[in-house]
């Protein structure tokens, strides 16, 4: 019965009949469907995939082509064809299924370690590749791998997929249950004879105290201390690994096996130079590396080499070898040949008539004698690379036969050890280009990047522009979807001597398009806002560049943490492809904490009226931080940040649209604003205020600002360091609305620390009534500084700041000016409160003052009361000091804050006010000048930086020793003051 | 047991024999390969070829094809491999010589050949197309694995003596001076060093490469 079964099975399996000998073969096809109908691939791509046509007969080898080119797409897991007869022919159907690709990828429930970048990275699944069970099986067993080696042995793994079947697409969440994360164990070595350090010890050095918490950071950190431990005792290849991690479930710890193999003791001996054991540390890599290797001890002699040609041995070399004495020790031994020490007085080029000496010079690694390599550089394969790159200079630029010679003089002038090195250039003639033709170009029109290809017509011809044009054209290409785009060349005699007519040949393809853009992950953030961003527009050319313009915009939101933008199905043949733009919202909430402290000349008791300049002191502060991200998923943020300090308590709200009206332009600014502050020594002002302010980028360098301020300033009383007459007015509260603008113009190269370009900034604000603001002016502050290279990497660098306030209408009841004598030059017009008037000196104005303690003062207390404009002309020459981090500044900084704009002076005296032949007092319109000297250390940020500065002039001032009821009470003693000569200041960034 | 087994029977067979319109499976993936498919109908056409040239009839068991597929993934690894390298194809023209041998060896005459074929289930297209592979595959085998292989005389003088003299004495014959017979020699030594480093780079390259057997592929009979 079992033998008619078999045969019957047999039989039946025996209806999947090849068509070479089916029934059907050549059969009329009457019809070809698809099951299931619905088909990932369109149908218009599908009907030309499918080579088996209605009305025709049936082809076995077009079935199969049919089969192949489906999956080819990509789109397809399984594909079957049946046959089933139907009349006098046959009707074909392609039964499939549909491939799934890699969608959203998670893993949750992990406690830190491992990040969950690191988890998400061992699982391997990438997003838009094809899925597959096994893909996600591997991923699981991943990161279960990496649970146990961070300690988590009791953890399960459960996989939950979501489908996506309107595009073929899974999500993959990995939830894990972590439990407890286990401690370390003991420590088992494995034997090795060259270990003398027992388990115990071993452990100690490692730092896997028992108990603790395993985790693989922790387990590896340990490994290396092992190994450093043993590089320390001359161990340098020492390696120390982990062979296996045993689990003992009953205590829940982790036993760590481990091989230590300490290797020989390495040695190293240098004959014939002296260096420090810091130099070799830094010189020879195996140091660092911790491993012998042929081509670690090759670069550690190259790097011998080269500090001994920096040191004027030119014609240095060294050579390395390997001593073996015992089978525990290995001696390496570096021999150094020094030669003469000698200096590379001169670089002399001649025969350059297409380039001038800079351009060429520029290209040359050796290097004369300066006053920062005092013996130059200089060595032959130095040389003969400088030949070889003045060549290719030549040869890039038409000059197909150009010569380079070279010849050294080892006694030039006469003295020994004085080199010179003659590079004469023959650079035969040009070759231009006649004529260029370019062909093929049928979807793209030449006219788009034939202005921007090197090789047109009358430009220098040369296989590097051809080059060049390639990358430009094929990249013009690629971004327009044609990624099977090529590109062929040609060229031939021109007609005339040196002329080339050159032909591009390029092949098009077919380009690939967008099918639609899939975008995930959004929680929050409204999917508007994304689509926004977006710059792949389904049917349009799939572009890398929209690609990553795409992933920069949204990054650009300040609302993701990662965003990431790939093609589904990257390998499948298809002529459209669908995009992924997965994005990982960033935490909504943050606060932050911070502290700092300034030191500067902001001391002195606020009761004590005898030291206007102020004490240096030293004022610790704490900040606060508040931020809401992502607002209404709109990706607006809101911040609260707080200081407090004893100078300062300061509370600022602020909303911020990024992009407002829906334009990455545009951002929009409501902020508000509590402070209380004693920067200003004068007095201790209270500010509330609130600012609607939209920024307008008008193009890269260009920015324009539009901004309307209303705040109310009053000043503490009872703080108030000057003289009684003008207390009433001076400390009564202001109501100020300034309707205003700002344009920047920033061409520099690095904001933080330019070495060229423009910073240009105008600022325009006008308080009116017509605005509900008590004080009538206008106020303007300019700026503008420029940047240049000069040779030797000095940098000069200037900057000119003029502010000006012009008030107008009437002097407010009980308002007055000055009484006399002390009236008669540098009071400040009384219409400008003085919370609004120009503060000026310090580390980022004029170095020759403490911070704001320019212009006019108080005629009795001697304390600033600040002016009605300012003037400042800064230059600096900034130079090199060690190497690319240290460097330094000699500044002139000529300027002061003025009382009014009618009194701005260049009059570098300062004249006394003389009463009844007594100094009474003095004005302050003159001009202060300041040199001085700094140092620059250069960090991420901007560079630290050190002023000393020394006023040539300082201002004197009429002063008053004693207290603020001592002036009240008219005792007290005015004396005469002046700021001192040095200032000190510490900052961070460049002056400007 | 006699009825149950006519109930599983009869549900089998229900399907062919009630339907007059009953679906044949005429092509289907049997594996992947990398980005590409092996398809059913080719393992049959590899056994039909492979029985032609060793002139026997036509074994289309489950054995044969499983190892049909396996020589077939194989070759796809190989044709993946020539199209990589942009490896220059050979034409129809470059096997018109294998071919007229192949027709002289099985028939006298065209008529005769195309029977012949016809017998097998084949065209005169498979197997030209099947001989075009072929030569690619020799081609670019010699060119990737033996450029540059050097035998060196005493890998032929160690070959003639441990392989080549031991295998005329087995035959009784009287063995040729190394001279007579060292350029015969060199040419078998290359070829078997190109074989085992073809079989080394198969090994690794179907290790790195996607291939997937279907479950119940190929079809069993």
């Amino acid at each position: 019965m079992r033998r008619v079964l078999f045969g019957l099975w047999a039989a039946l399996t025996l209806a999947w009949t090849p068509l070479h000998s089916s029934s059907l073969d050549g059969l009329t096809v009457v019809g070809v469907e698809f099951d299931p109908r619905a088909q990932p691939v369109a149908g218009s791509q599908l009907s030309a995939l499918v080579a088996v046509k209605p009305g025709e007969p049936l082809d076995v080898r077009l079935v199969r082509q049919t089969i192949h080119d489906l999956y080819a797409t990509g789109r397809y897991k399984d594909i079957e064809v049946e046959a089933t007869r139907a009349g006098d022919g046959v009707r074909v159907t392609f039964v499939t299924q549909p491939s799934w690709f890699i969608g959203l990828v998670d893993v949750t429930g992990v406690p830190r370690p491992p990040t969950p970048g690191h988890l998400m990275n061992v699982t391997e699944l990438e997003a838009g590749e094809p899925y597959s069970e096994e893909k996600t099986a591997y991923a699981k067993q991943q990161i279960r791998r990496l649970l146990k080696e961070n300690g988590f042995y009791l953890a399960s793994v459960e996989v939950d997929e979501t489908k996506h079947p309107e595009h073929q697409q899974i999500d993959v969440v990995f939830e894990v249950n972590a439990g407890e994360r286990t401690g370390m164990g003991e420590v088992i070595v494995a034997p090795d004879p060259g270990l003398t350090v027992s388990a115990d010890e071993l452990r100690r050095i490692a730092k896997w105290r028992e108990g603790k918490p395993l985790t693989q950071r922790r387990v590896r950190r340990g490994l290396e201390r092992i190994e450093r431990y043993l590089q320390q005792r001359h161990h340098w290849q020492a390696q120390a690994r982990k062979v296996d991690l045993v689990y003992d479930p009953d205590v829940n710890r982790v036993d760590v096996v481990l091989h230590v193999v300490p290797g020989p003791r390495v040695m190293v001996r240098v004959d014939g130079a002296d260096f420090s054991p810091a130099q070799l540390q830094k010189y020879l890599p195996i140091f660092e590396e911790g491993d012998v290797d042929e081509d670690l001890l090759s670069e550690g002699a190259s790097n011998l080499r080269d500090y001994l040609q920096t040191q004027g041995y030119f014609s240095a070399s060294v050579e390395y070898f390997l001593e073996r004495d015992r089978k525990e020790e290995v001696r390496i031994v570096y021999h150094v040949e020094r030669g003469p020490r000698q200096r590379l007085s001169s670089v002399r080029i001649a025969g350059n008539r297409y380039f001038d000496l800079e351009t060429i010079r520029e290209r040359l690694l050796i290097q004369e004698r300066t006053m920062h390599q005092r013996r130059g550089r200089f060595s032959q394969s130095l040389l003969e690379r400088d030949v070889e790159a003045i060549e290719q200079l030549y040869r890039t630029n038409g000059f197909r036969d150009i010569e380079v010679m070279s010849r050294v003089d080892s006694n030039f002038g006469g003295k020994t050890g004085s080199l010179a090195v003659f590079l004469t250039i023959e650079e035969g003639p040009l070759t231009l280009v006649s004529d260029l033709t370019i062909l093929g170009t049928e979807q793209i029109a030449a006219q788009e990047f034939l202005p921007q290809l090197s090789s047109a017509p009358g430009q220098p011809f040369s296989e590097i522009s051809v080059a060049t044009d390639r990358d430009l054209i094929l990249g013009r290409y690629y971004d327009e979807g044609f990624h099977d785009a090529r590109f062929g060349w040609r060229y031939e005699a021109g007609g005339h001597p040196n002329r080339v007519a050159v032909e591009y040949k390029i092949e098009e393809g077919e380009p690939l398009r967008v099918r639609r853009q899939i975008v995930s992950g959004l929680r929050h953030t409204r999917k508007a806002l994304v689509d926004r961003q977006i710059r792949i527009f389904p049917d349009e050319p799939l572009s890398q560049t929209a690609m990553l313009e795409t992933q920069r915009r949204l990054y650009d939101l300040g609302v993701f943490s990662k965003v990431d933008v790939d093609l589904q199905n990257p390998d499948g043949e298809e002529p459209s492809k669908n995009v992924l733009v997965q994005v990982e919202e960033a935490k909504r909430w943050s606060f932050g904490v911070g502290g700092g402290a300034e030191f500067a000349r902001i001391g002195g008791n606020t009761g004590d009226l005898t030291s206007p300049v102020g004490d240096a002191s030293f004022s610790p502060r704490v900040t606060l931080e508040f931020t809401r991200l992502n607002l209404r998923g709109k990706a607006h943020t809101a911040s609260l940040r707080t200081r407090f300090s004893d100078l300062q308590q300061r509370a600022l709200f602020t909303y911020e649209n990024p992009r407002w009206t829906g334009s990455d332009r545009w951002r929009m600014t409501v902020s508000s604003l509590f402070d209380t502050s004693r920067n200003v020594r004068t007095f201790t002002g209270r500010r509330l205020e609130g600012v609607f302010q939209v920024q307008h980028k008008l193009s890269k360098p260009s920015t324009a600002l539009y901004r309307f301020t209303y705040r109310r300033t009053s000043i503490d009383e009872n703080t108030l360091q000057i003289t009684p007459g003008l207390i009433p007015r001076a400390s009564q509260p202001v109501r100020v609305g300034l309707l205003g603008g700002t344009y920047i113009q920033d061409r520099r190269d690095d904001p933080t620390d330019a070495t060229k370009g423009l910073y240009n900034t105008m600022d325009l604000g006008v308080a009116s009534g017509i605005w509900a603001s008590e004080p009538d002016f206008l106020r303007l502050l300019g700026q503008n500084s420029s940047y240049h290279r000069l040779p030797g990497r000095l940098i000069f660098a200037r900057t000119l700041q003029l502010g000006l306030m012009l008030p107008w209408g009437q002097v407010p009841q009980g308002a007055r000016d000055l009484p006399t004598p002390m009236n008669f030059a540098s009071d400040p017009d009384s219409r400008i409160p003085l919370s609004e008037r120009f503060f000026f000196g310090g580390a980022n104005s004029h170095r020759g003052f403490p911070i704001n303690q320019a212009g006019p003062r108080d005629p009795v207390t001697g304390f600033p009361i600040g002016g009605g404009a300012v003037l400042l002309n800064s230059v600096e020459l900034r130079f090199p000091i060690i190497g690319q981090d240290i460097g330094g500044v000699l500044f002139h900084d000529a300027g002061n804050a003025y009382s009014r704009p009618g009194r701005i002076s260049f009059r570098a005296k300062q004249e006394p006010l003389i009463v009844d032949g007594q100094i009474a007092g003095y004005e302050f319109d003159y001009m202060v000048h300041a040199v001085g000297f700094g140092l620059r250390y250069r960090t991420p940020i901007g560079p630290m930086r050190i002023d000393l500065g020394y006023s040539v002039n300082p201002p004197r001032f009429i002063g008053f020793e004693g207290t603020r009821e001592e002036l009240l009470t008219n005792r007290g003693m005015l004396t005469r003051q002046r700021i001192s000569h040095f200032q000190f200041h510490f900052s961070l960034g460049q002056t400007f | 047991m006699a009825a149950s087994a006519r109930g599983i029977i009869l549900l089998l067979i229900a399907p062919w024999q009630g339907s007059p319109a009953a679906a044949e499976i005429i092509d289907k993936v049997v594996a992947v390969v990398g980005k590409g498919v092996i398809t059913a109908s080719e393992v049959e056409e590899q056994l039909r070829l492979e029985a032609l040239f060793n002139r026997d009839p036509v074994d289309l068991s489950k054995v044969k094809r499983r190892d049909a597929l396996a020589r077939l993934i194989d070759r796809r690894l190989l044709e993946r491999e020539i199209t990589a390298k942009n490896f220059p194809p050979a034409t129809v023209d470059d096997i018109a010589q294998e071919l007229a041998a192949l027709e002289r060896r099985t028939t006298r005459n065209g008529a005769a050949f195309e029977q012949q074929l016809e017998s097998y289930g084949l065209t005169k297209e498979d197997v030209e197309q099947f001989l075009v592979r072929q030569t690619n595959f020799e081609r670019f085998v010699a060119f990737r694995f033996k450029t540059g292989l050097d035998v060196s005389a005493q890998a032929v003088e160690a070959y003639y003596k441990e392989s080549f003299l031991p295998a005329t004495r087995r035959l009784q014959a009287e063995a040729p001076p190394l001279e007579e017979v060292y350029d015969k020699i060199a040419a078998a030594v290359m070829d078997e060093r190109a074989d085992s480093m073809l079989v080394v780079w198969l090994k690794e390259t179907h290790a790195r490469t996607r291939v997937v057997i279907m479950e119940d592929s190929p079809p069993s009979k």
